[in-house]
């Protein structure tokens, strides 16, 4: 099973699927585009103990864990 | 309604103008015939613009009950709505930080992490301007970038965490630096 989380406003959502459901699999890979197309940041993170991320920018159906951030700008 | 004190400005009171003038200092007394010539050549137009608008403020109509219940259950639905956003960005983050940091965070408010290139930063609790970059236990940058959505802050701590360790030269370019030695 894999976990997208996507950040926002009231908190993140969670899209799960099943990387043998092949329409579970594409409804998060069309989200994930969706999301990518309107800049979102992709982490793939592994582990429960604050391991390191690793940016993608194409999902991985295979991935335990993704999550996504709004574009990220910088402040005054 | 006309104002009286436009009128005034064309007309009576030059002579006022001219004694004001001709009674004041040496520096302003030459100056006496500038406002005869100035309202001559201004004309009517500018004293008739002057009118009093009805500036009588409408009447106070208290909140009827019904409103002010819409309204409180507008602030609790809000109210509830927040703290719940709240709750998942803490799980989201405390999900993805070692034991280490989230005692830190819990007593400190803040955790520290290494960044891709093996430097340290300093991510306190908040959204924006709340990164800071370590010499040793010396705090010499901050840092301001923040997610472009409203998101709760534990949500742009965890997004701010996961830039440095996977795209620090990303977090770099967009972050807003000041150096602080």
């Amino acid at each position: 099973m894999g976990e997208l989380s996507i950040m926002g406003r009231q908190g993140d959502t969670k899209i799960i699927w099943d990387s043998m459901r092949p329409d579970e699999v594409e409804n998060a890979r069309r989200t994930f585009d969706d999301l990518r197309k309107k800049g979102y940041l992709a982490f793939a993170v592994r582990g429960r103990e604050g391991e390191k991320g690793e940016q993608i920018t194409t999902f991985d159906p295979n991935a335990e864990r993704l999550i996504m951030a709004p574009p990220m700008r910088g402040g005054r | 309604m006309p104002t009286t004190w436009a009128g005034d400005y064309t007309g009576t009171t030059t002579a006022t103008w001219v004694s004001w003038t001709q009674t004041t200092t040496s520096a302003t007394s030459n100056n006496y015939d500038v406002w005869p010539a100035w309202s001559s050549t201004t004309g009517t137009s500018y004293t008739t613009n002057y009118t009093v608008v009805n500036s009588a403020p409408p009447a106070y109509e208290p909140p009827t009950p019904e409103q002010q219940a819409r309204w409180k259950e507008q602030r609790e639905r809000e109210e509830r709505e927040a703290a719940e956003a709240r709750a998942r960005a803490k799980a989201l983050l405390a999900a993805h930080l070692s034991s280490e940091q989230i005692a830190s965070l819990a007593a400190q408010r803040y955790f520290e992490v290494v960044s891709q290139r093996g430097r340290r930063y300093r991510i306190r609790h908040g959204h924006a301007g709340n990164v800071t970059r370590l010499d040793g236990e010396r705090e010499v940058a901050r840092y301001c970038i923040h997610p472009t959505l409203d998101v709760p802050d534990e949500d742009a701590m965890l997004a701010q965490k996961l830039m440095l360790e996977a795209c620090e030269d990303h977090f770099e370019r967009i972050a807003n630096v000041t150096q602080l030695r």
